[in-house]
């Protein structure tokens, strides 16, 4: 008897893998309003993360390679409801496959050791083999969330990381680090790990407008932080960190002299005061 | 009370900024308070030696060769057996690359409260205070956290002290029997050489994401043509996107620069950029957003179009 052997593929190795993509508010040429120790982002437009969508982008390449599943993640207060759907139909016309949305008011006043404890405890229910989250949001920029989620989940984390190599199948990788100036720590990790992407580790999709439009249409889980998993005293317990006061930064530090006018008139401004400091050759 | 400071080196060589955090500590710290250094690698008592120096009450030493690369699994039980036998109240460290990805996991693994990035470190009842910035630097906000608490701190804000009487240095052995260490470090990549040295430029154009796509640098090349002395360089994104080459990045990630004048054209100054340039003699701004947190820095600013202000630019400097 002939066997018709084809060559094993390396495409056979399923993974699944989460992406945590937080809806941010957008700031850009926003003048700015507080309210209760925040930002008032009722008529803000919310966007995913920056750094979210180059975690997303590489959990795309590695379901492309291997097969498998991008499930997407997202929590928020209800009044960022729309933002988060939007977040999680960009995914969705990228190529993600599930999308789970964390809808609480509670969550959103959570101190992110909270927070991260929510995630983890959804995630141990997907057990997924790479968890891919961006290395900070810009929102508030602490850099937490991802090696606490690893540390809660107990699995592996490698954060800011430039590049991503599978090994073995996609059993383990070998990722770059970024360091200060621009120097990259080499490292292997084995899965199930959890990685924070830096900015510049790839050049993320644009979705197609087709596929845009057929994301509307595809449902996204809504849970509570109850149905997360995470128990209400667990959640008490590492809610640590408290807001005391918020607001504009001293305008004290700053000193600039604005030039008014035409671009003309300002060009004409700057290369007068240039010269008069000395900085320009004549 | 005890503050317990976490050093930072890579390849025996101590990071500045670890001596800032010392000075951090003694400032947040009453008298008669201590403050412990911590310092691990391996082959590092010269680093402990010159930790000593600047202003701890003691060093602890772990040197090991488990500990010749930062993993987060070594460094965390170091930490904390450290932790457990010096019972600080709060853990001082640096958000750096390291500190960013070392005391997150430390703070879920031991319930204490964390946070990242701070500045003006002050103790009240039971509790430490911290200040940080949100969104960009548009946002400032106040923080309280309960002790014991892990805080990391941003570099700049504290000035290392002056070298004084050295403190005793504490050497500890860490058995690392049953650590099992998940991630394996092979070493270190070092961006290449460039051609053109920002740092030692007098005159930097420095371009942002505003110039929105790499087709659009020629305008920004002319401009530093029309300079005498003049460089260009970019901010992160636009070393990120590729349009300029990485030995011309200017923040924490790239190289700190402080030419006599620096021209930021549509950088917005996220703090990892203002970190690289702050110390320039004098900065122009220009930026479409008035609340741009560059504007802060600026000496001159100008709230414009850089794609109607740079050619109008390089025109006045024609002029003449």
């Amino acid at each position: 008897m002939v066997i018709n052997r084809t060559p094993v593929s390396c495409h056979g190795d399923l993974v699944k893998i989460a992406v945590l993509a937080k809806a941010v508010p957008d700031v850009k040429n926003v003048r700015l309003t507080m309210k209760e120790n925040d930002i008032d982002t009722a008529d803000l437009n919310f966007l995913i993360n920056e750094q979210d969508s180059y975690s997303l982008e590489e959990a795309l390449r590695l379901k492309e390679k291997f097969g498998g599943e991008v499930i997407v993640i997202t929590a928020g207060g209800e009044a960022r409801r729309k933002g988060m759907t939007q977040v999680v139909r960009e995914c969705y016309a990228k190529g993600a496959d599930r999308g789970i949305m964390i809808v609480d008011e509670a969550f959103q006043k959570l101190d992110d050791l909270a927070r991260a404890r929510v995630f983890s405890s959804l995630l141990t229910q997907e057990k997924p083999d790479v968890v891919i989250c961006g290395s900070q949001s810009f929102d508030t920029a602490t850099s937490r969330m991802g090696p606490m989620v690893a540390e809660f989940m107990g699995i592996p984390h490698a954060s800011l990381i430039t590049s991503l190599e599978p090994l073995e199948g996609g059993k383990a990788f070998r990722v770059s680090r970024d360091l200060e100036q621009g120097v990259q720590e080499i490292l292997q990790i084995g899965t199930p790990c959890l990685l924070t992407t830096q900015t510049g580790i790839n050049t993320p999709r644009y979705a197609a407008l087709s596929k845009i439009i057929m994301a509307t249409r595809k449902e996204i889980r809504t849970v509570s932080l109850q149905d997360a998993g995470a128990a209400q005293g667990d959640i008490g317990k590492f809610d640590l960190v408290k807001v005391v006061s918020a607001g504009f930064p001293a305008e004290k530090a700053s000193n600039v002299l604005i030039l008014k006018g035409t671009p003309e008139e300002e060009a004409a401004q700057l290369v007068r005061s240039l010269r008069e400091k000395g900085l320009l050759q004549r | 009370m005890t503050i317990l400071v976490v050093c930072e080196q890579r390849q025996g060589e101590l990071k500045d900024v670890s001596l800032e955090m010392i000075a951090a500590a003694r400032k947040t710290a009453s008298e008669g308070e201590k403050v412990i250094a911590l310092v691990m690698g391996s082959g590092v008592e010269k680093v402990a030696q010159l930790v000593a120096e600047h202003g701890p009450d003691e060093v602890v030493l772990v040197d090991s060769s488990e500990l010749l690369y930062y993993t987060y699994d070594a460094y965390k039980h170091v930490l904390l057996t450290a932790i457990k036998e010096a019972r600080p109240e709060v853990v001082l460290s640096s958000y750096t690359s390291q500190g960013m990805d070392f005391f997150p996991g430390l703070a879920a693994s031991t319930g204490m409260a964390m946070l990242s990035d701070c500045v003006n470190l002050s103790k009240k009842e039971g509790t430490l205070g911290a200040t940080r910035q949100l969104y960009g630097g548009k946002i400032e906000a106040n923080y309280s956290l309960p002790l014991p608490c892990i805080v990391t701190v941003r570099q700049g804000a504290y000035s290392a002290l002056p070298p004084q009487k050295p403190a005793p240095v504490r050497k500890e052995d860490v058995d690392f029997a049953g650590v099992e260490l998940r991630t394996k470090v092979s070493g270190y990549e070092t961006p290449p050489k460039e051609d053109v040295d920002i740092e030692k430029a007098k005159v930097i154009v420095s371009v942002g994401r505003g110039i929105e796509k790499k087709e659009n640098l020629p305008v920004f090349e002319e401009l530093v043509k029309s300079i005498d002395g003049a460089v260009l360089a970019g901010s992160r994104p636009v070393i990120d996107n590729g349009w300029l080459p990485k030995g011309r990045q200017v923040g924490v990630s790239g190289k700190t620069v402080r030419p006599k004048l620096y021209v930021a054209l549509g950088i917005s100054g996220a703090i990892q950029h203002l970190s690289g340039m702050s110390g320039s003699e004098l900065i122009v701004a220009v930026n479409k957003d008035r609340d741009a947190p560059i504007f802060k820095v600026a000496g001159i600013g100008v709230v414009d179009d850089i794609f109607k202000f740079v050619p109008a630019l390089i025109s006045e400097l024609k002029k003449n």
